[in-house]
């Protein structure tokens, strides 16, 4: 009880208040511009925190993580343009309302919504991160492999028009995440003899290229043949559409079920905010009603992936509280800051750092609150990123492209692994190849081999021991079922996420 | 915008879907490299107790060839009206892409302010920006911000 | 102006110096001197890295500009580092069997002769751990085991571990099948969750193993881990193999003697630092510390024992 209130004490400093609201602060611009990802932003902004005490240094993380996944959202609304990989699924309503002049709207969904599902996935957080240590123990390679192949039926549900095309794209991404040293031999796979490639085909990269860099590349050409025919560029029209009451009421049932997605999404190891979002969507649209017009600027979808993605942290520090094993990348890299202060996330850490635990606690709740005034108060300045003329930003995203991918590596074959990344991606969706399928396969795709190789040699090479693994079963009947509906439904021609 | 209007006169006998043809010719061949060149350049199997590392990318290779396969022959037998690829002209978005490896090139050979300005400039200039002021203006703002990144390490 | 700079040096000064560097002939350090660490930030080698900067700065009276370069386990640092000029102001800092182990191993482009080797900061505890529930004391334990039950499976990090746990098999003539892990988190997690018969850690472990939630089998360094002196080496188990894998910081050859003389000096220097005892302690690293001469022998002859390990295979 001390600690609890020490804990609380130690959040309440001004120097940890002011870190937090800095982090939201950094947090919203990382999260709103495009080629800046939060785990690069997160990286640099470590050693940044190293003179801070360890409750503002973490705090001020924090603050980084929530706001930038918050802000991912403005761009994918106003632009096309997902600010952040996980954010990508909110262009698929997000833009849609924007185009149909309810921009304002729709960022405050994207904001309450990434509030809600924060602060729900935080209590959570608070209340589960012991007792739940136990379960995520239990997960081992056969039923990491099963939760693999549930997350790779979700290709099937995102595939569009075809979905011969779309498990095309998923599984190229798949191959194309296979490329560099083996898992197992740590032989060199598809290098071509370059040491860059050896530990794969650089995610952030990918993901800038394949959305950011090709959002360019399509935002031109639509200005150029606008230009030609005579269209004036009118920017998105806000008809200062509010959220109102019913909309609330609508969208809140939608909100929780998705930040459920979000919390088991950061809970599973690997699967991520990005899946989480995706996820999220793909279980809102299933369970739409009479009346829901997904992928048309559908209020729900926004709600849906926003307050998923924002679940995303708070659980995905749940194992890593526990055991110590991050549950997203932006965790992972959480655990450097802890173990700059020489905090070693573990079993231990709720017995040697109660007081810092508490605080960290606290200090989360804040930054939610604190998400929520800076992104309500920034919420048209942001918006005005819409009515910029595309003439401005297509030269200067490239610019941030560029610039965002070299920072995450310090060298410029990330960049070139960018352009070819982007030009590919253009050539796909030019011949509706689904960019998505694309990028939960190569996300997806080495950790199930991984795990597939783990369980045949954790069983012996006798993957019948699967009998004896009821949550694996589970996973596997689930995945079953996911195929068989997805398969079998009528698929609503589901807007390609970039077009 | 690359939607692919489906428009196009609805013919008594919908012609032969070439498109989808020469998609599948690429994808079939490309498959087929993979599987039988490239594959087994590139991995070296061991006596590994999991997977051999070619494994994976074989299978992923072979699926996209039959995928392909399936996807041209059920265009083959359910013949659609041919969907026009009027889209807009690639041309834009090559002029875009070289811009950016010009100015890539520029960053890597001069430094960042100079390549950063160029690729901005050229980037406008395949936009038809001709108005000499917005490009030198553009171009210098994206130079200072470089300057900043580059000497405040962010 | 090759890299965009990022690191912990206050901007204003970095800024200050950068611009007021003088084109004349003056004494090393005249500029700031970049460490590139061959890792993300945040782990082991990256916040050993950072401290000892901090520590060097005040010994070269130049600021120290840390960037990360993660890739092919430092390779991608090391692999530019032979291209850069050697001056002394770029220094890489990585793991020193990025050096001894790798190049023999797999084919890179670059070898333990292309670098000199200034300092090297702390032992990672490398050892092998169990669940107690197995009941296990030693790693002998296990091996009697795996003889009985007709095989182990290990929760696998690195190629480092596969080879020495490959060579003590074939000397007892026994089943150990390595898992591949992403890494030490996954492999502890695996072996708290009883998927793996037991585990190898560079260091993960130690805070599970301290609640007593792991036990350790084996140290694989020529000193037992500290803080659990019980469990004995791999030679004193009478193995002749072993795994010493400290932080390393090198530059390219061909480094003017004195240039050498005054980093080395300035390394000795830090090694005194407290804070950076600090946190070599906090990450139970020891405090190792060897400059000059002596890593560069103690880095060859490491390179030889993998060499001769990796081909007994």
């Amino acid at each position: 009880m001390e600690d609890i209130l020490l804990g609380f004490t130690d959040a309440f400093t001004p120097t940890a208040i002011f870190a937090v609201f800095c982090g939201i602060l950094l947090g919203y611009i990382v999260g709103v511009l495009p080629g800046l990802s939060r785990p690069a932003a997160l990286a640099i902004a470590v050693p940044i925190t190293y003179s801070l005490s360890p409750i503002s240094a973490i705090a001020f993380l924090i603050g980084v993580t929530k706001a930038s996944a918050a802000g991912g959202a403005t761009g994918a609304i106003m632009l096309n343009t997902p600010g952040e990989p996980s954010s990508a699924a909110t262009c698929f309503d997000g833009y849609p309302m924007a185009q149909a002049g309810q921009a304002t709207k729709a960022l405050k969904t994207a904001l309450y919504s990434s509030v809600f599902g924060d602060i729900i996935s935080t209590l959570v957080l608070i209340a589960l991160a012991k007792p739940l240590a136990t379960f995520a123990l239990k997960m081992g390679p056969l039923e990491m492999t099963s939760v693999m192949i549930f997350a790779l039926t979700f290709i099937a549900a995102l595939s569009g028009k075809s979905m011969a095309k779309g498990l095309i794209a998923g599984i190229f991404g798949i191959f194309l995440a296979t490329v560099g040293l083996d898992p197992e031999s740590a032989t060199p796979r598809m290098t071509f003899g370059l040491i860059e490639l050896f530990d794969g085909v650089p995610l952030i990269a990918s993901t800038v290229g394949m959305l950011a860099f090709t959002e360019m590349l399509v935002q031109g050409e639509q200005y150029l043949s606008d230009k030609k025919a005579g269209i004036m560029n009118t920017p998105l029209e806000d008809k200062k559409s509010d959220l109102t009451w019913s909309d609330i009421k609508r969208i809140t049932p939608t909100a929780i079920r998705s930040t459920f997605v979000g919390i088991a999404a950061g809970i599973i190891p690997g699967l991520g905010p990005t899946i989480g979002a995706f996820l999220a969507y793909a279980v809102a649209k299933k369970t739409a009603k009479p009346g829901d017009k997904y992928g048309e600027g559908e209020i729900k979808g926004v709600a849906a992936t926003e307050s998923a993605d924002n679940a995303v942290l708070p659980a995905s520090l749940i194992p890593l509280f526990a055991i110590g094993l991050p549950g997203s990348v932006s965790a992972a890299i959480l655990v450097s800051a802890f173990m700059m202060h020489g905090v070693i996330p573990g079993p231990l850490i709720f017995d040697q750092y109660p007081r810092l635990i508490y605080g960290i606690y606290v200090s989360m709740i804040i930054a939610s609150l604190c998400m929520l005034v800076v992104g309500r108060f920034g919420l048209h300045f942001f918006a005005k990123i819409g009515s910029i003329p595309v003439i401005l930003i297509v030269p200067n995203v490239i610019v941030l492209c560029v610039v965002g991918v070299y920072l995450e590596s310090h060298s410029l074959f990330s960049v070139y692994a960018m352009i070819g990344l982007g030009v590919l991606g253009y050539i796909m969706q030019r011949f509706g190849y689904s960019v998505v399928t694309f990028l939960i396969g190569f996300v997806v795709g080495p950790l199930f081999e991984l795990s597939l190789r783990q369980s045949i040699i954790v069983s012996n090479r006798h993957l019948d021991e699967v009998i004896d693994h009821p949550i694996a079963i589970v996973f596997l009947m689930l995945s079953l079922g996911a195929a068989y509906v997805f398969m079998r439904r009528e698929r609503a021609p589901l807007e390609d996420v970039m077009k | 915008m690359n939607t692919v209007p489906e428009s196009g006169g609805r013919d008594q006998r919908p012609p032969f879907p070439l498109r989808d043809g020469i998609e599948f010719v690429i994808l079939a061949a490309l498959s087929l490299i993979t599987i039988f060149v490239i594959i087994p350049a590139e991995t070296t199997s061991g006596d590994e107790l999991g997977l051999s590392p070619g494994l994976v990318p074989t299978v992923c290779a072979a699926a996209i060839g039959i995928l392909a396969c399936a996807h041209f022959l059920q265009k083959l037998i359910k013949r659609t009206p041919v969907e026009q690829s009027s889209g807009p002209s690639p041309l834009t978005a090559i002029c875009l892409i070289g811009s950016t490896i010009i100015g890539i090139l520029m960053i890597r050979y001069i430094n960042w302010e100079v390549g950063g300005a160029i690729l901005v400039i050229l980037v406008s200039l395949s936009l038809h920006e001709r108005r000499l002021l917005r490009l030198a203006g553009g171009a210098a703002f994206v130079a200072l911000f470089l300057y900043i990144v580059n000497h405040l390490g962010i | 102006m090759k890299y965009l700079r990022t690191g912990v040096i206050s901007a204003a000064i970095a800024l200050g110096l950068v611009s007021f560097s003088t084109t004349a002939k003056a004494e090393f350090p005249d500029k700031p001197v970049t460490v590139v660490v061959g890792f993300g930030a945040g782990g082991g080698v990256d916040t050993i890295s950072r401290a000892a900067s901090s520590a060097l700065t005040k010994s070269l009276g130049q600021p120290i500009v840390v960037q990360n370069r993660p890739g092919a386990g430092g390779g991608l640092a090391v692999t530019a580092l032979k291209s850069e000029a050697a001056d002394g102001y770029t220094i890489v800092a990585t793991t020193s069997t990025t050096l001894t182990f790798d190049p023999h191993a797999k084919d890179i482009g670059f070898g333990i002769d292309d670098f000199e080797y200034i300092a090297a900061f702390g032992v990672f505890p490398e050892a092998l751990v169990a669940l107690p529930s197995r009941g296990w004391k030693t790693f002998a334990d296990a091996i009697a085991e795996a003889r009985k039950s007709g095989g182990l499976t290990y929760a696998s990090t690195t190629s480092i571990d596969r080879v020495v746990l490959a060579a003590i098999a074939k000397k007892e003539g026994v089943k150990i099948s390595p898992v591949p892990t992403k890494g030490g988190a996954e492999a502890v997690a695996q072996t708290l969750g009883g998927h793996v018969d037991f585990a190898y850690s560079s260091g993960t472990y130690y805070a599970q193993a301290k609640a007593g939630k792991l036990s350790v089998l084996a140290a694989l360094g020529d000193k037992r881990v500290v803080g659990f002196e019980d469990a004995p080496t791999l030679r004193e188990l009478g193995y002749d193999a072993s795994s010493v894998n400290m932080i390393l910081f090198l530059t390219p050859k061909g480094l003017p003697a004195a240039v050498k003389a005054k980093l080395v000096a300035a390394f000795k220097a830090a090694a005194t630092d407290k804070t950076l005892l600090d946190v070599l302690a906090k990450r139970n690293m020891g405090n190792v510390v060897l400059v000059g001469s002596d890593i560069e022998s103690a880095v060859h002859e490491q390179s030889k024992q993998f060499k001769a390990a990796l081909s007994s295979n």
